[in-house]
């Protein structure tokens, strides 16, 4: 059940239209669709799939779901933001389905139901941590998503990551700062002292730390999809954050990683330590907002 | 759980109305404003839930939920909604003001009112939320006011409310950049943990001071013990407890409940880890505070 569109309100200088929607197959999933604006000939056929971070409701950390959802409106994309089953203000799914086969499922119902609304042929999914991961499960599922930004998703550190990340961090410090640490790590050695713990993740396999999802995929298998995805012409952009920075530390990481695939060279990387995890700060919003426009433009 | 609109003013705001679903399947489909299909059995009581601000809003959204869908169970419909420039409503987050929120109040509960058919409506405010719950409460023509109020922590003094949030913006840029701060790149636009800030808010909220609910309303306080007398709240809210009281005595009405809360509850935290989303205890005091009104 969609409800019929009112006249266009007012949202923030321009006339954005918002509807509300419930879909899904026992009509469980509740989304917000934003309607691009009429361009006439040049609108864009591309919709923008929106969904929960974490256990954030479908505006997202920060109300930045709703945010991009309407400045991509303004450039004549359409959105569906929604949330997932069990979350935000979806119901439970009465299916059997595990929960990464209804998030597919969630996924592939809300594409449907975006693409019903619009006429939308082609999709690209925006997703931050968890979600990045669900959109790029999706995409692998569904040759229509083009596109898709991957905030914070999977990751794999590299036997320079611990290295690049303590680094990282002893930049941060001012020179009296690192004075102190190092009279604390010369202590620390002596009889009786007491030894700094620094969680920082191993050189190979996955990181130590339990209190950050964990990639459930395989540096081989996350491969293999990027390259499938590349070779259909699924554009990607992938950005790490200060949230992520114990597991990724270092710009070239990803193409330390990956760099003997093809894949490689075509996936727009962005290595933001000015970000944190959940984009806090307006002004990342603003800079994340810009980067996804631009992107989306060469989906 | 079915989404709708409300429309009030030329502001369109986003809500979830927890239901039962009539035998028909029928249901309506907008609120006020709206040309609505016929609604679902007529309910005599019904729920309010009036949400804080920002990022407390964030942290409340699952706890509230949870709590609706329980009262439904025992046949109490109700409301969530977003205040304009918040959530799932239109509007930026600058356009948000205190002012304009109090009257989504009013639309939300005449939207609930038409779709449930109820004549009691509980209103349940958490932080400003209950703060703006008061000032709608005291604002309402007397057929219109809530059949209670049920007010989590409310917000007593706006300007010192304006100086937490700031301190509550830098420890949650502490928290989450952890030694990166420095990288963050911040300029003079104004924010509290994630969200815009707008003029008005600002200037409102300096200004703001709860006041006393009208007379003979039934009300609940619901705070946490402070620090210093567990039998008594912290400081401001329990000046302004004493002075509710103080106001019922005098009339001769019913005092205002005051009911304590242990559970400490981190309205403002970041992080989903190592903190009670729905913490049990809240659901269950808030429940039954609830339902004695209803």
């Amino acid at each position: 059940m969609t409800e019929p569109l009112l006249s266009p309100v007012d949202a923030g200088g321009d006339a954005v239209r918002e509807s509300l929607c419930q879909f899904g197959n026992a009509g469980q999933l509740i989304g917000t669709l934003t309607h691009g604006t009429d361009l006439g000939e040049r609108t864009p056929d591309v919709g923008v799939l929106l969904f929960n971070a974490g256990v954030v409701a479908r505006m997202g950390p920060h109300r930045f779901n709703v945010k991009l959802a309407r400045r991509l409106a303004r450039l004549g994309h359409s959105s569906l933001r929604f949330d997932l089953s069990g979350q935000g203000d979806s119901g439970a799914a009465p299916g059997t389905l595990d929960y990464h086969g209804q998030t597919a499922q969630d996924i592939r119902d809300a594409t449907e139901r975006l693409a019903s609304e619009t006429g939308a042929r082609r999709f690209v999914i925006v997703g931050i941590c968890s979600a990045a991961q669900a959109g790029w499960h999706a995409a692998l599922r569904d040759p229509r998503i083009v596109g898709l930004t991957m905030i914070d998703g999977h990751v794999y550190p590299t036997r320079w990551t611990p290295l690049a990340h303590r680094w990282q961090r002893w930049r941060e410090r001012s020179i009296g700062e690192q004075i102190a640490f190092i009279g604390r790590k010369l202590r620390s050695v002596l009889p009786g002292g007491t030894p700094i713990v620094d969680p920082i993740p191993s050189a190979d396999g996955p990181p130590i730390d339990d209190d950050v999802p964990v990639a459930p995929t395989s540096r081989d298998e996350y491969a293999r999809g990027m390259q499938a995805l590349a070779d259909r012409g699924t554009r990607s952009m992938v950005v790490f954050t200060s949230g992520w920075m114990r597991y990724y530390s270092y710009t070239g990481q990803f193409a330390a990683t990956f760099s003997r695939y093809p894949f490689c060279r075509s996936v727009q990387l962005e290595f933001a330590p000015q970000f944190d995890h959940t984009l806090t700060l307006l002004e990342s919003q603003d800079t994340m907002m810009e980067w996804i426009e631009q992107w989306i433009a060469k989906c | 759980m079915r989404p709708l609109h409300v429309d009030h003013d030329g502001r369109r705001l986003a809500a979830i109305l927890h239901e039962r679903a009539t035998a028909t399947g029928e249901r309506g489909v907008t609120a006020a404003g709206g040309a609505a299909m016929p609604a679902a059995a007529a309910a005599p009581a019904a729920l309010l839930v009036c949400n804080p601000f920002g990022q407390e809003a964030v942290r409340v959204h699952r706890m509230q939920r949870v709590l609706c869908e329980q009262l439904l169970r025992g046949g109490l419909p109700s409301l969530r909604f977003d205040y304009y420039g918040a959530g799932e409503s239109l509007g930026d987050d600058e356009q948000a003001d205190p002012a304009g929120w109090v009257g989504d109040i009013l639309a939300a509960d005449r939207a609930l009112r038409a779709q449930t058919g109820a004549t009691r409506v509980v209103w349940l405010g958490a932080r400003l939320g209950a703060t703006l719950a008061l000032l709608a409460s005291v604002s309402a023509r007397p057929a219109d006011r809530p059949a209670g109020l049920v007010l989590w922590e409310p917000v007593i003094d706006g300007a010192a409310y304006a100086r937490s949030l700031s301190c509550d913006h830098e420890r949650a840029l502490r928290s989450s950049f952890g030694p990166f701060l420095r990288r963050a790149r911040r300029r003079d636009r104004p924010q509290w943990i994630g969200f815009g800030v707008g003029p008005a808010m600002r200037e409102q909220l300096e200004a703001l001071r709860a006041p006393l609910p009208p007379a003979g309303l039934p009300v609940a306080v619901v705070g946490s013990p402070s620090a210093d007398d567990a039998a008594r709240f912290e400081p401001p809210l329990q000046a302004w407890c004493e002075r509710a009281v103080a106001q019922a005595v005098q009339a001769g009405l019913p005092v205002p409940r005051r009911v304590t809360l242990s559970h400490q509850f981190d309205w403002t935290a970041e992080d989903a880890l190592n903190t009670a989303l729905v913490p049990a205890p809240a659901v269950r005091l808030l429940r039954a505070e609830i339902e004695a009104m209803r």
